[in-house]
Parts: structure tokens; sequence; C-alpha cells
């Protein structure tokens, strides 16, 4: 099985899980509903899909402050997903991740939504930037 | 502190700011003197309210000057449907930022804060509004960010230097030329959506060209409000105007715009038809976002003066608490009242469980002069309109839209 380590900034802490990749950014207040992990959003990539125990691939995190206790809500209820790979987090977001204690990394030394596909599985360990994706 | 000799809620604080200064390369801590505060259930959710009760279990005492912004329960809660259980949580979530020593100021305007930060001092004013006027107006220096964040730089006194923090992310990105005179208070909403809309991405900070030198506060905290409702700049400068712009050569250190914007009448124009108008009834008229200036309550007073507010039609004004001796004493409080609106202190409309208000109460067609609130409502099921003062007062008082 094919195997791709990428290398990057992270937050702390280890996750793994199967990966749900969006090509587009997502904002936690109005593309996801918190209560149910699902992407409500009829515009997004991701209609239908639920974000809930995945290793979650999207370019950015949009809208502003109100995204940094939505995922942590999300955790407390188990809505969340296990780990966030962005290509650039943005400052609410990393906020979030830290606060709900989900991994995160983003600025991987190559582009994370072009190299890892939906259903791929995928190993963060946030505290050294690393993402190991194995092919499926 | 993170050994402890601070007691728990300091050491849990300082290892959460770590981690955060970690991530984005801060080198250092400042100390900070001041803090602003949100103090709404629905920013917080369950998980931050359990938070916020845990640290003041705990001891926890803010070592910054905390000033707590608007909360979800109007004064009169009750006589708009809103749920006892949700009523509880606010008011569960106040005690507790109370508790920890938290200013229950209820402002979300900055210059009604209780300690304003001095140019070029460091504090944490994390709401959108309240940071792009610390930066930029005052030049005291911020970073955006959420609850969690403000809640442990409070606890500590201390903030992680990174972002608008350095002088090399503080200069401007983006030259906007203003080619276009602002004729109402609301075209200072339309100017800085616009701007926002365009300036989407993180450190985008735009450069006004063509504003005047001295702006009034009802236009200055639209034109804060609308700026941060797409945008995340977080600060912007006007030429001759702000303390870190007194040339645009001061603006953008010397360097060059990264890309130019001219905003023109068409752009300002295309903003009141940006929420399109589905139907011409009216359920609900909000002004306040952010809170409402004097001088605005006034004019609103002027124009109800004498006048009846349609049966159907919902009318409500949130301003900041500072401000309530002189609305009674102007007499402004009882103009509005006897016209049939309510004006709350501490409360935002964005806050009242919207979602419910919506679908539960009906409160649907939502007419407001203030686009961030139009901005936000679209999200919670409400269909709003954005349209100047003048016209939402005439319209509220007729039960559809005139104009």
């Amino acid at each position: 099985m094919k195997k791709i380590i990428l290398r990057g900034r992270g937050t702390t802490g280890k996750a793994e899980g199967v990966a749900l990749v969006s090509r587009e950014s997502m904002s936690f207040f109005s593309d996801v509903d918190y209560r149910t992990g699902k992407v409500v959003s009829e515009v997004h990539d991701l209609y239908g899909k639920s974000v809930k125990d995945t290793i979650l691939v999207f370019r950015s995190a949009k809208g502003g402050t109100g995204t940094a206790m939505r995922i942590p809500e999300m955790a407390r209820i188990g809505t969340a997903p296990r780990g966030i790979i962005n290509q650039v987090a943005n400052p609410p977001v990393v906020e979030a991740a830290i606060m709900g204690g989900i991994p995160l990394v983003d600025r991987l030394d190559q582009d994370p939504i072009e190299v890892i596909e939906t259903g791929d599985y995928v190993r963060i360990d946030a505290d050294a930037g690393i993402v190991e994706v194995e092919k499926r | 502190m993170l050994a402890g000799e601070f007691g728990q809620p300091v050491k849990r604080a300082i290892e959460y700011l770590i981690k955060l200064g970690e991530f984005f390369g801060a080198e250092e801590f400042v100390d900070i003197r001041s803090c602003w505060q949100d103090c709404s259930f629905a920013m917080h959710h369950e998980v931050g309210l359990q938070l916020v009760e845990e640290l003041a279990a705990q001891g926890g005492k803010f070592r910054a000057i905390a000033i707590m912004g608007p909360c979800d329960m109007p004064e009169w809660w009750q006589e708009i449907g809103q749920r006892e259980e949700d009523a509880k949580k606010t008011f569960r979530l106040i005690e507790a930022y109370k508790k920890l020593g938290g200013y229950l100021a209820y402002t979300c305007i900055s210059e009604e804060c209780i300690e304003l930060p001095a140019f070029g001092e460091h504090c944490h004013w994390g709401g959108s509004n309240l940071a792009i006027y610390v930066n930029s107006v005052l030049g005291a220096r911020t970073n955006v960010a959420g609850v969690g964040t403000g809640l442990m730089c409070a606890i500590t006194g201390k903030t992680p230097k990174f972002g608008l923090h350095l002088d090399e992310n503080r200069l401007g990105k983006v030259l906007v030329q203003v080619d276009v005179e602002l004729k109402s208070l609301t075209d200072w909403d339309a100017l800085g959506y616009y701007v926002g809309m365009q300036l989407r991405e993180y450190g985008m900070i735009p450069v006004f060209q063509g504003l005047p030198k001295n702006i009034l506060e009802g236009a200055r905290r639209r034109l804060d409000g609308a700026l941060m409702a797409y945008g995340t700049m977080g600060m912007y400068h006007i030429v001759g105007s702000t303390p870190e712009a007194p040339t645009l050569r001061d603006a953008f250190g010397g360097r060059k715009p990264l890309k130019e914007l001219v905003v023109t009448r068409e752009n300002l124009d295309a903003m009141y038809n940006y929420f399109p108008v589905k139907d011409k009834k009216i359920d609900l008229v909000i002004i306040g976002c952010p809170q409402t200036e004097v001088d605005e309550i006034a004019l609103i007073a002027d124009m109800l003066k004498g006048r009846r507010i349609h049966p159907d039609v919902a009318f409500w004004i949130n301003t900041t608490p500072k401000f309530k001796h002189l609305i009674e004493e102007m007499g402004y409080a009882k103009i509005i009242e006897d016209a049939g609106g309510r004006i709350t202190y501490r409360a935002c409309v964005l806050w009242m469980t919207p979602r419910y208000l919506a679908e539960k109460l009906g409160y649907r067609r939502v007419l407001t002069p203030d686009i961030k609130y139009a901005h936000y409502l679209v999200g919670y099921g409400m269909q709003p309109v954005f349209r100047p003062i003048p016209v939402c007062i005439e319209s509220a008082i007729a039960g559809e839209l005139r104009g």
C-alpha cells in the first residue's frame, strides 16, 4: 500500500481516521450543522456528507470568531471531525482546534487537497507537524 | 504560571495560550491591561458555559480589566416569547463572568468601554468590531479572536505576541480610493460591506483615501462592523486621519499596494440591493449592530415623535447601558416606547435565538439599517432587507417596505 508523508505546521495531539476532502473553504457557522456534523449548505461540495469522526481536509475556515467555540461544542457532543488539515488555517479555527482538543495541521510541503482523497486513511501527528497518508 | 503557583485556572489558561502562540510563531508574551470579552451563550455554547463556570468555581480571577459584551436576553425577554431554558443559560454565563471579575458593561462599541487602550498599547479586544476600532482608530494592538482566547487572556493578563501585535503585520495592503460622497449613515455600512467582501483573505488591511478626517461615531461603528462582516483584516487605515497613517507612504510602510480598489456610487447602491426583497410586509425592524449611538437614537426619536409603529411590526433598538441615562433624560426612550418600540440596553438580536424567533415566533421578514445584522440573519432563516434609517422608520409605521 502506498504511503505518503507530508510535513507542515501543527497544534498538538495525534489523530487518525478516514479522510473527507473538500476542494472548498468551509464555514462551521453556515455550511455545517454543528448538532449533527452534516454539511447542510447545498452549494458546498460536501453537501449531505458528515464530518463526524473524519480527518477533515479543506482549504481554510470561513467566517469569524463564531467558529471558535462551535468546533469544541461539536467535540463535546460527538459530532466533530477527529483531525483537521488545511492549506492555511485561520486564527479562529486554530483556536477552535486547540480548545476542542482536535489536532490540526496546515502549511504542508504538498497541497493536501491534491494529495489526499476521500477514503484515504490518514494519521496526524500535530506535535511534529506530520501527516501520513495511506492511499486506499 | 505554568507551575501552578497562581492556581489552576491561570495554569490552564497559560497552557492554552502557549499552544496558540507556538502555532503562530510567537516568541514571547506581552502583558495586557484590558480585554473585551463576549458575554453571549450563543457564542459560548454549552461547552463554553461549562468552561467559564469551571474556571469561576476553581477560584479564577481576571488579571486584566475585562469589559463584557452584550448578552442574549433583553430586559423584556419574557414579553417577546424567549424561552426560560435559554434565559437560564444566559444568566448562568453572566453570573460566572461576574464571579471571575468581568465588568458587565454589555457593550460592543469601543468608545463606550470602561478602559480604553492607548496608542501602541498591547491589549486583547478580540471581538471583530472592537478589534478593528482599537487597532485602527486608537492605534493600540490586538488580534481578532474567539471567546476562548479572550477568556484565557483575561485570566492570565497576557497575550502571545503575533499577528497585529507586530509592526510588520499592521501595514496597509490594499489601496481603497473612495470616489463617492457618503450621503447617509448607511452609506458607511455599504462602503464597509463592499470593501470587506473584496478582502476576505487574512491580513488584507485596506488603506482608505478620500474619506473625511473626522468621522461621526454613528458612521464609524457602521464602517467597523460592516468591514468585519465578511472581512478578516482586523484593521484599516484612513490617510490623514488614523494614527498610523499620516501619509499614504506611512500607511503602506513605503511598499506598493498589492491591489487597488475604487469605490463608486454604483458599488454602494448595489449593497442596498444585495439582500433581495421577497415580500413587502415586515415583521421586525432592528437597529444596533454594532450598538446604536446616541445621536442616531435622537434622529430616530425625532422621526417617531407622536406617531405609532404598525401593530404587526416589532421595533427593537439595541444600545449600550452607558447611554441609558442620556436616552431617558433627553426623552428619547419615552418617545420610542410611546410609538410602540422597545429599547434594550444589554442584548443583541444576533444572540437572541434568532432561529427560534424566525421559525417559532414568526419574526421572519426583517428590515434593518445595519448591514451587519442583515449579513448574519440570513444564516438564521430570516429574510433581511437593508435600507437607510428614514426608510426603516417610515416602513415600520406603514407596516410594509416604503422605499
